[in-house]
């Protein structure tokens, strides 16, 4: 009888230990689909906002700070010419 | 700030006058007579001028007005300082190149070049009481420099005027800072594209005076040539320099310089316009364009 006890308590160590390690295998994966770069739908890339109702698009918003680009210096128009003579 | 501009035509060019923010209309008018009073004396194409009938009396001692003596004064000193580079004594050899009327009428006919019979120089010139000497057959040609000498004075008409530019066939006085602050903008031409410009400069206070062989130009029976003559050989030049420009504090010293700097040739007129601090851009037949270490400083691109 004991001997019996012992084998359905060792039977409910089993489950609750399969148990757990099933959510655990559940928990990694889940886990591991977090941490792989989306290519849909990733949040660092800029998307479109909205739609305007004349089908315009509103240009991205801009999630880093632009780098600052020297214009290039205007090429001055001559006022006046010296042809020579 | 924006500006505004006139043109007029005298002594055989087109003269432009601007001014920022505006241009008065009697300040045009002023300049205008300034500049057809000079030519109605000091023209070589008009019989009845006071320089024709001074190169006709040569030999003989001829009474010469103020105007005259003034510029011609300046003009034998400025030959002097040349070392014989400039010279306003070359008229037989114009003429005996094929430039004996207005440059229109010349382009427009086959030319016939003859040899200069007696050599002539500035040194042989006598100014007294009043009274000019020419050497027998010889005679002046003051066109270039009576030019540039009457934008110098015509300053004194721009009264009431902030800032201007006097713009007399690519001879120019600049004064004042521009309508922007930053100085005026003149372009130079390049010469062997009309209407293009090599260069682009900012004057503030400053003349600019560009002499080349590529625009008074015609055709003889012993092939094209040009109006500017070597003191030297009597001849058009042979220069492997076809364009100088200069910037210099007045028009008339600017002319001269950018005259006897391509007469030079490239390398003796670098040379001399480095060692004499000059602000230059010599332009060779090539089409290389060279600027000496004064003008980089007006260079805009």
């Amino acid at each position: 009888m004991a001997n019996r006890r012992n084998r359905y308590n060792e039977a409910r160590l089993y489950m609750a230990g399969g148990s757990v390690g099933l959510l655990l295998i559940i928990w990694s994966v889940l886990a591991m689909k977090d941490s792989v770069p989306g290519t849909a739908a990733d949040a660092s890339t800029p998307q479109p906002t909205a739609a305007a109702s004349s089908g315009s698009i509103k240009a991205p918003q801009a999630t880093t700070k632009p780098r600052a680009i020297a214009a290039p210096a205007p090429i001055a128009r001559p006022q006046t010419r010296s042809s020579g003579s | 700030m924006t500006f505004e501009t006139a043109t007029f035509h005298a002594m055989g060019t087109e003269i432009e006058l601007l001014a920022a923010p505006s241009l008065l209309a009697d300040v045009v008018e002023n300049v205008q007579a300034g500049f057809e009073a000079v030519e109605a004396r000091l023209s070589r194409f008009r019989p009845d001028s006071e320089l024709s009938r001074l190169n006709a009396a040569a030999g003989r001692l001829f009474p010469a007005s103020p105007l005259l003596l003034q510029v011609l004064g300046e003009a034998l000193a400025a030959a002097d300082e040349s070392g014989g580079l400039f010279d306003p004594v070359l008229l037989r050899a114009v003429e005996a190149a094929g430039y004996r009327e207005s440059i229109e009428r010349v382009r427009g006919t086959l030319q016939v070049q003859t040899l200069v019979r007696e050599r002539a120089s500035y040194r042989n010139v006598t100014i007294e009481d009043g009274a000019v000497l020419l050497p027998e057959g010889s005679g002046i040609d003051l066109g270039g420099f009576a030019k540039g000498w009457m934008v110098d004075r015509a300053a004194a008409h721009m009264t009431g005027c902030q800032s201007w530019v006097i713009n007399a066939g690519g001879d120019l006085l600049a004064r004042g800072s521009g309508p922007d602050g930053d100085g005026w903008v003149v372009g130079i031409e390049d010469p062997f594209a009309q209407g293009h410009d090599l260069a682009v400069l900012r004057l503030t206070d400053a003349a600019l005076a560009t002499s080349t062989t590529m625009r008074r130009r015609w055709t003889t029976q012993a092939g094209p040539a040009h109006h500017l003559i070597d003191p030297r050989t009597q001849r058009p030049s042979e220069s492997d320099l076809v364009s100088v420009s200069v910037v210099a504090p007045t028009v008339a010293r600017a002319e001269v310089l950018a005259k006897t700097l391509l007469l030079r040739g490239n390398d003796d007129a670098l040379a001399y316009a480095e060692s004499s601090s000059l602000s230059a851009l010599l332009i060779d037949e090539q089409g290389l364009a060279t600027v000496t270490r004064g003008m980089e400083r007006y260079l805009v691109v």
